[in-house]
């Protein structure tokens, strides 16, 4: 069979899509829009009318889209149309408005998204949808202006498309429940969007509204999580039956045998193929089964034995999740083969009410961590190894485990650029055991290794890498991270404002942080504005919200560094909850672009924390010189004065921001043209003190910020 | 025991819960009833209702209906208004306190058969489903409805029994189950009450009052389970279930072999809350 694949790709021309619903345009948008196209201006010719009806039969499309995110609520006040309710009144009739929402999503304009539905045989009918294709002119509402263009290709040439293609790809999963798409329904959507069309012309008749029938569509799982089944491990008599932590791949390989025995009768193959992995092949490993043994974890002295099981199924696995809970619950584990016999200690796998649990590994929509560490250590991806002596053969070897560690992960599909921030033998918990002390069978003590991740974005569970992660090593759960009180980010070269524009580029940055923190949060915090819920300016007398500050590092008269720091970062007396530090590191971690205005789009990279201790703004030292002029808390009043209220009042700035008493040199004095004072200064601490320094009145706006010396 | 059925839309809330409000009234009336959905038939989905005392249920039941009129239930000692003009008064009340725009009515026909509808006074559950606002009471809203009612079974006879779900009509103020009924500004274009205020050009949205009334009567036991704010699932059933166990099969909580999922929002117009279209879940 020569399987086919008809490729229509579309560009909208602005980088937002306003449809309603979930990103991307579903499958059935693109059908009425192919609909729109044949249908304009009269009927659609009857090759155009079956090539469409033969689309609505083909198994929903694999969709390419680019990334995107979703932009802030809108909402326009649109006038009802009402000019004759109001007599011809246009003036009356404006007055009259309904609240339209928009959410639009904004993505690269420049990257098409493409549909690729597979077929058996080359199709006249997938030719005609390629010419009509090209007459498509909008997807989405009415303001998602569209081209397109289709091709009829080999499946393999489709596939290639697909695997280059550099943004998400959504894959059918029929049997999923969640993350739908619609897609057109065989036989009935054509009819039913031509029967809406009939009826919206016909809706008023003898001064009645008759509403239009809807259009009719299937909606369609796609890129569906797996279902996760949650055991407690209980004995005959409902007590709890804790396994041994050390031999958590052993429980896991017989709790697998003994499901798959199970599921063997009735599904031969699946059961073999999908729960035993026993002939499965690549394309297998996405539908597997996987029984993840956890251990109990959540509290300093929890002794981490495994009391739970946690089965996971993917969406596309062939098994129902019905089979499959069947197979796992309420099967003694241990059975005496001669006398048939149960052993009232044995344990039995009972269906959890409590899920509790789960969050303790990430596994809740609100628990997603940016650092993970394993629980039981990763089965490494390593050849022999060798015991490593000298310094050199210690750096070689270093090197081959974090190759193994990168392979792992790119064994389950985690492609992210992954830091790996430790591989040790040693656990990360108090509670937790050595890594040799998993051996077993073919995962010898040489392959095992516990480690620390951080990932670029914050991930859910349930995690597990590594070679045995089908038999319940290389088990994750989120490690606290320490929060980050200051970010510092790069301004790309192609336009970095001037020093002098540093006030109208700080002002910019914080108009994109409050925008950010409306569309995360809904609404601007004083956190980051610096302003209390009814607008007026945050005079609390606290530090409660951010602290801007921008540098020339390299002298050459253009700002090339930007931080952005939080209360706590600044003012060490600073009060602050986890809240608040969550809200931070959502907000500024999320800053790209600024718009300012006559400054043009700036564009930021976000650098990692080590640059930052080679950074004189934020590294520690004793000496500080001024970078940005230091304006006093209280403006003294004559320059004779100056000297000495601005030693006072440098010294108290440091008091209360919980600074040790620096001996203050001023370096020059500045009074502007409406009698406000700045000074240049130098301040020499007792001991090292980390930066930022940012003191004084016009320190949350970049004044009065300080570099080592 | 004599099988009936009619056509039935599964997307469409209102008309699902009015399958369950036929099933309600059946036993009331009629005594001991099951029902089932079917859809399976070409020609479309089914709603099927098995009696051991009537031949044609549904006839019986819009035969009580064209006959009723809605009588308003006062507690004891509570100062009627004016407006409410035909009331009873009963010694216990479901709700903390009386509303005049949500009170229990009864229906009552000519013969003295009367059943009592009260979901949306009900102090008893969280959601009481009550999506009617404004001015507008039950009592009022029920008596519209048997009005229409009479209207069609006198001139519409045979239509309203072949498939009494789908035979419209003008409707003034209902009770909201009805999508057919519901509109929205953005969608129309323009807003049909803008219009009211001139006779030439006023519209009318058409609508059933048959699913508006026994789909208060389905919500008398049941209700869709609520799966967020304003959204909700119901089920449909193929196998025979009497009203016991069709009550928590609607909400899909009852562990059924044959079901099918649907879920539906609640929109607001105004104050009032609409019933959109529902969308079938992707059920494996």
């Amino acid at each position: 069979m020569n399987q086919q694949a008809l490729v229509i790709s579309v560009r909208l021309l602005d980088d937002r899509y306003h449809g309603n619903g979930t990103w991307p345009p579903s499958p059935f948008r693109l059908f009425q829009a192919l609909v729109a196209a044949a249908y304009t201006g009269s009927t659609a010719s009857d090759a155009e009318a079956a090539a469409l009806r033969w689309l609505e039969q083909l198994p929903p499309p694999v969709v390419l889209s680019p990334a995107c995110k979703q932009s802030a609520l809108t909402t326009y006040y649109v006038p009802r149309n009402g000019a004759d309710a109001q007599q011809g009144n246009l003036a009356a009739a404006a007055k009259k408005r309904d609240a339209k929402l928009a959410k639009p999503w904004l993505f690269d304009g420049q990257q098409p998204l493409h549909y690729v539905w597979f077929f058996a045989e080359r199709a006249d009918e997938a030719q005609t949808l390629a010419e009509l294709s090209e007459r498509l002119y909008q997807l989405g509402r009415g303001v998602d202006m569209a081209f397109a263009w289709a091709e009829q290709l080999s499946a393999d040439q489709a596939k290639q498309i697909i695997v280059q293609h550099a943004g998400p790809v959504f894959r059918p999963t029929p049997l999923g429940v969640s993350n739908m798409l619609d897609c057109p329904s065989p036989s009935r959507s054509l009819d039913s969007l031509l029967t809406r069309y009939q009826g919206q012309l016909k809706r008023l008749r003898k001064g009645e509204f008759h509403k239009p029938p809807l259009p009719i569509f299937q909606p369609t799982g796609y890129n569906c999580p797996s279902s996760l089944l949650l055991f407690d491990i209980q004995n005959q008599h409902g007590d709890v039956a804790a396994q041994t932590l050390t031999a958590a791949a052993q429980f896991t390989q017989r709790l697998v045998e003994l499901a798959k025995n199970r599921l063997k009768q009735h599904f031969p193959e699946y059961a073999e193929r999908y729960l035993a992995g026993i002939g499965a092949n690549d394309a297998d490993k996405a539908l597997r089964i996987r029984a993840i043994p956890l251990p109990s974890i959540g509290y300093q002295r929890t002794n981490p034995d495994i009391r739970r099981v946690l089965v996971e199924v993917p969406a596309d696995c062939p098994l129902q999740l019905a089979d499959v809970e069947w197979a796992f619950a309420g099967w003694p584990l241990d059975v005496n083969l001669e006398t048939g016999e149960i052993d009232p200690h044995t344990p039995v796998l009972v269906k959890a009410n409590d899920h509790k649990m789960l969050e303790h590994y990430g596994i809740s929509g609100q628990k997603a961590a940016r650092v993970w560490h394993t629980v039981t250590p990763v089965v490494l991806p390593l050849g022999k190894s060798f015991p490593a002596q000298s310094g050199a053969e210690r750096v070689l070897k270093q090197g081959q485990l974090h190759h193994a560690a990168r392979q792992a992960l790119r064994h389950c599909g985690i492609t992210a650029p992954v830091q790996i921030l430790s591989i040790q033998r040693e656990p990360f918990d108090s509670t937790g055991t050595l890594a040799e002390d998993f051996a077993f069978q073919r995962f010898d003590r040489s392959r095992l290794y516990h480690l620390e991740l951080a990932f670029p974005e914050p991930m859910t569970g349930p995690l597990v890498i590594g070679d045995g992660r089908y038999l319940g090593l290389g088990l994750m759960r989120p490690a606290t991270e320490s929060p980050r009180s200051v970010m510092r980010f790069a301004i790309n070269p192609s336009n970095r404002p001037t020093l002098q524009s540093r006030s109208d580029m700080l002002q910019a940055v914080r108009r994109a942080l409050m925008s950010l923190d409306r569309q995360l949060f809904g609404q601007a915090s004083r956190l980051i504005s610096g302003h209390e819920a009814d607008g007026s300016a945050d005079r609390s007398g606290n530090h409660q919200h951010i602290f801007l500050a921008a540098d020339d590092n390299d002298g050459d008269g253009l700002l090339d560094c930007l931080l952005v720091a939080a209360p706590w970062g600044c003012d060490r007396n600073a009060k602050y909850s986890n809240g608040d530090r969550e809200r931070f590191e959502m907000v500024v971690s999320r800053l790209m672009t600024v718009r300012a205005g006559a400054l043009g789009i700036i564009s930021l990279q976000l650098q990692d924390d080590t640059a930052n201790h080679e950074d004189s703004l934020l590294s520690s030292a004793k000496r500080w010189k001024t970078i940005s002029a230091y304006r006093p808390t209280r403006c003294p009043k004559t320059l004779a004065q100056a000297d000495d209220a601005i030693r006072v009042d440098v010294v108290n700035e440091c008091l209360r921001r919980g600074l040790p008493e620096p001996k203050v040199e001023i370096l020059n004095i500045h009074q502007g043209r409406k009698g406000g004072i700045k000074a240049q200064l130098s301040l020499s601490f007792a001991v090292a003190v980390a930066g930022p320094l940012l003191l004084g009145k016009d320190s949350h706006e970049g004044g009065g910020l300080f570099g080592a010396e | 025991m004599n099988i009936s059925a009619i056509p039935v839309d599964l997307t469409n809330p209102g008309q699902v819960l009015a399958c369950m409000g036929f099933l309600e009234a059946s036993e009331a009336l009629l005594g001991y009833a099951e029902a089932r959905f079917d859809w399976q038939p070409a020609t479309g989905a089914q709603f099927q209702l098995r009696t051991e005392t009537s031949e044609n249920p549904f006839a019986d039941l819009l035969a009580f209906l064209a006959d009723a009129k809605a009588i308003a239930i006062v507690p004891a000692d509570w100062l009627v208004p004016s407006k409410i003009t035909e009331f009873t008064i009963a010694d216990t009340f479901p709700a903390p306190e009386a509303d005049a725009t949500s009170l229990p009515i009864q229906l009552q026909d000519s013969t003295g058969r009367s059943v009592l509808l009260n979901h949306w006074a009900d102090g008893g559950v969280d959601e009481t489903f009550k999506l009617y606002a404004g001015n507008r009471s039950a009592q009022k809203i029920a008596n519209d409805m048997l009005r229409e009612i009479v209207a069609l079974w006198n001139t519409r006879h045979d239509a309203l029994l072949l498939d009494p779900l789908n035979v419209l009509c003008s409707m003034g103020g209902s009770f909201n189950f009805d999508p057919r009924g519901a509109w929205m500004g953005l969608d129309v274009g323009y807003s049909i009450n803008d219009l009211k205020s001139n006779k030439e050009l006023e519209q009318k949205v058409v609508a059933s009052p048959v699913v508006e009334l026994l789909a208060a009567w389905g919500l008398q036991h049941a209700r869709p389970f609520e799966l967020a704010l304003r959204r909700y699932r119901y089920a449909v059933w193929n196998d025979w279930l009497p009203p016991q166990l069709a009550r928590p099969a609607l909400s899909g909580q009852l562990p059924l072999a044959h079901k099918r999922q649907y879920q539906f929002a609640l929109d607001l117009s105004g104050k009032n809350k609409i019933v959109c279209y529902a969308i079938q879940e992707n059920t494996p």
